[in-house]
């Protein structure tokens, strides 16, 4: 009696010992040994566009957005969402040495809180369009930089004690910077505030 | 003789600095696999597109849990299996492969396949195995190829042994039918 090819597909030890006593099994697995060895020979196909800065650009864009699972120690969490609120919490702190200044500064203050506002809508935007968008992901990065750059100034101003004045404008800068990276990108609609 | 494919083995050093998040490991892994994966992925998805799409997923999800590697076997056979996973549930989801159910696999007795020496009548064998099923072409580059055993199959596929068996006997069947007809 023959081996069946299952058999023969996975040979024990007995099948072996069949093997090498049976002419007719002996050829068949010399045929299927052939068979293998074919598809072992197959020429290796290398990755068309092998581009590690892209792969990094999506992988860092990713990372970035998982960040804030990973707690707030991380300095990338800042930018990312939490720099609206983190603002406003510190713009609260702050509020009462703002409120000697005067009634303008009271202004000020509220128009800052008025642009907090207006940055959350605009980020969340930003965020959902950037994360619909896999093309988008390298111009991304840059203007996560830009708007980056901007948190870490209001950062500074809180720190200092720096005038509401400062504040406004850097909060405006943020505000026009995601406003015009909005309306550059196709099928985008500024919601309006 | 140098190592290729999933063969090469990366030191622990790299490993360990992949773990920390250091770009330039991260890319000797990707540099190291790329070529390997994308081959494996597209063995399997016959799209050079889909590979391609398969690889780089497969790679973000080896740097997302790299930390969870914990060296006890291989670093290369970790990342097959990432790319192979990847592989069949992205083949799934792109609705390509139908999986038959355990009662719908015929089981096989048959003693044919291999009697005569088939393959000599074929010039192209790489064209040949792209007329097979996605399902039969995967099981036939994972276990003759690859060299999973069936249990290790059936498992990616979440289903049984002879489910794997039944088809890779199946995957060799269609190829002598496509050669000798």
């Amino acid at each position: 009696m023959h081996l069946n090819d299952e058999q023969l597909l996975e040979l024990d030890d007995d099948n072996e010992y069949h093997i090498s006593q049976c002419e007719e099994c002996n050829k068949r697995a010399k045929n299927l040994a052939k068979l293998r060895k074919e598809l072992k020979n197959l020429p290796l196909k290398s990755l068309p566009d092998k581009n590690w800065q892209t792969l990094k650009q999506i992988y860092s864009t990713r990372n970035y957005k998982a960040e804030p699972m990973r707690g707030i120690s991380s300095g990338k969490l800042w930018p990312v969402i939490g720099v609206s609120i983190a603002a406003s919490a510190l713009l609260m702190i702050f509020t009462p040495s703002i409120d000697i200044f005067g009634s303008k500064a009271l202004s000020q203050n509220q128009q800052i809180v008025a642009l907090i506002e207006k940055n959350n809508l605009l980020q969340q935007q930003l965020v959902d369009f950037m994360s619909a968008q896999d093309k988008e992901k390298i111009h991304g990065s840059l203007i996560r930089s830009q708007l980056s750059l901007i948190d870490q100034s209001i950062q500074h101003v809180h720190l200092k004690e720096g005038s509401s004045n400062e504040l406004l404008q850097l909060w405006n800068q943020r505000c026009e910077l995601m406003k015009e990276e909005l309306s550059q990108q196709p099928n985008s609609h500024i919601i309006r505030i | 003789m140098t190592a290729s494919g999933f063969q090469q083995q990366l030191s622990q050093d790299v490993i360990q600095q992949a773990k920390t998040g250091n770009m330039l490991a991260l890319e000797k892994i990707y540099l190291t696999y790329a070529d390997t994966s994308y081959n494996l992925a597209f063995r399997i998805s016959g799209n050079q597109t889909l590979a391609q799409d398969i690889v780089q997923e497969a790679f973000i999800k080896v740097f997302t849990k790299v930390n969870n590697f914990n060296c006890d076997g291989s670093f290369a056979g970790w990342i097959r299996r990432i790319v192979v996973n990847e592989t069949i549930n992205r083949v799934k989801s792109e609705s390509l492969l139908r999986l038959d159910s355990d009662s719908e696999v015929v089981e096989f007795q048959s003693s044919h396949l291999f009697g005569t020496d088939w393959l000599d009548a074929c010039s192209d064998l790489e064209f040949l195995l792209k007329e097979l099923s996605i399902t039969s072409r995967a099981i036939l580059i994972l276990h003759e190829v690859e060299g999973y055993t069936h249990k290790e199959i059936a498992s990616f596929y979440g289903k049984s042994v002879s489910f794997s068996k039944t088809t890779l006997s199946r995957a060799y069947s269609s190829l002598m039918k496509i050669i000798l007809e």
